[in-house]
């Protein structure tokens, strides 16, 4: 059995980026969805949170997405992001993101089932919202 | 005859025009570059969200969806991307004369008309032609975020049955020297346009998480937004490689005219050296 896959982030114009991976967390429409090798073909959505990729040499990644979708295919999963924010990149994103958060917070109470309604979002709202999910995961 | 000041006062004038045309074209150059760039990447995203839609319809022959059923056409939503700015020779023109004749031949009784441009949104002004929507400051740097609303604009307009048909028109990119207004059609989507899957086309047994028609509903309207994205960066493709063409004439032209003044300053001044002899010489004889 295969222990590896490869993994492909893809957004709208910019380039896509690679990863041999051993297994792929991502932010599922149920709750956050894992993935390892020789899975099943698989075609989801995502909701904006955090992407995690356990690369073959044990190294994790985290990229933060407002959402897209995931193909998963012959050992081959593409992940098509609406927006993709690497840790590098958060830094630059910081107090703006913060004070969106609380305002969206406020605007946007969690459904019955505690899960955030994302429809009613914003593209920047939920930019903040996975920005901060982010935040939580690089400080561990 | 100008006098010499006049004549070097041209010659300062159009070099300081030429230098300009000449940045212009530099800059066109470079915006051209990054734009055919844009172009790739944009196609390569769309290619990758058109193999979602043949998956399913691969894995689910007989699945319908509002944004792939065909319906009658009565009223349809044309959408017009043109340019930003002038000096561009007849980019701008050429697109407007194409849309009019487009928008006059549709088949559709009830029109209505978006434009994203600067230039086709004065031009429809101009002419007196109601808009049902205008975004005339739509930047090829922000056109990934500012897209969000139109698009969701767009896509409500079709799946609420207000219009049965989104198409768009704009100027499509094929070569540096290459250029043509398109129309095309954005909704409902025809499936038989798409390129086939490069990969194994062996039937799959898919985990669709959600349902197949939740799937598409999230994902047509960013099929539809990047649909646009590729529409907006080969107009502004387009349009770059007109100015750069236009400016390429101008700086040339300048050139030449720079070289006429030059003769024109030298038969000038020849000829007052001329006179001034002739003076002299006339006045020693006196």
């Amino acid at each position: 059995m295969k222990k590896s896959f490869t993994v492909t982030l893809a957004r709208p114009g910019r380039h896509l980026i690679s990863f041999e991976a051993k297994a792929l967390q991502l932010p599922g429409d149920r709750g956050s969805l894992g993935v390892l090798a020789g899975r099943q073909p698989l075609l989801t959505v995502m909701e904006p949170g955090v992407i995690s990729i356990l690369e073959i040499t044990d190294h994790r990644r985290l990229f933060a997405t407002t959402g897209g979708f995931c193909e998963m295919i012959d050992n081959e999963a593409t992940l098509l992001c609406d927006s993709l924010i690497t840790v590098e990149e958060l830094e630059a994103e910081d107090a703006a993101g913060e004070k969106q958060l609380q305002q969206t917070q406020a605007a946007t109470p969690a459904t019955k089932n505690y899960r955030r309604d994302f429809t009613k979002m914003s593209e920047a709202e939920k930019r903040a919202y996975a920005l901060t999910l982010l935040r939580k995961a690089v400080r561990g | 005859m100008a006098s010499l000041r006049d004549i070097r006062e041209k010659i300062r004038g159009v070099a300081t025009t030429q230098q300009i045309t000449g940045a212009m074209k530099m800059m066109s150059t470079a915006r051209l570059g990054r734009a055919i760039e844009a172009i790739n990447l944009t196609k390569a995203y769309i290619s990758r969200l058109e193999h979602i839609v043949q998956s399913v319809k691969r894995e689910l022959p007989g699945f319908k969806h509002p944004c792939l059923s065909e319906r009658e056409v009565k009223n349809a939503c044309i959408v017009v991307i043109g340019g930003e700015r002038g000096l561009c020779g007849g980019f701008n023109h050429e697109l407007h004369r194409f849309a009019m004749q487009a928008i006059n031949e549709h088949p559709a009784t009830g029109r209505k008309l978006a434009v994203i441009g600067r230039k086709p949104v004065r031009f429809f002004e101009q002419k007196g032609i109601p808009l049902f929507a205008a975004w005339p400051d739509i930047g090829i740097k922000s056109v990934e975020t500012d897209l969000f609303p139109i698009s969701a604009s767009l896509f409500e307009l079709f799946v609420s049955g207000q219009v049965d048909e989104i198409s768009v028109i704009y100027t499509s990119f094929i070569s540096a020297t290459r250029k043509q207004p398109v129309i095309s059609r954005l909704l409902p989507v025809d499936t038989g346009s798409m390129g086939p899957r490069a990969e194994n086309q062996a039937t799959h047994t898919f985990d669709f998480l959600p349902s197949p028609a939740l799937l598409f509903d999230q994902l047509m309207p960013r099929y539809l937004r990047n649909l646009l994205h590729r529409a907006i960066v080969e107009s502004s493709a387009a349009e770059q490689s007109a100015r750069m063409t236009a400016m390429t004439s101008a700086t040339d032209r300048a050139e030449e005219i720079i070289d006429d003044l030059k003769l024109d300053l030298n038969r000038s001044r020849q000829a007052l050296i001329t006179r001034e002899i002739a003076e002299v010489i006339a006045g020693s004889q006196a």
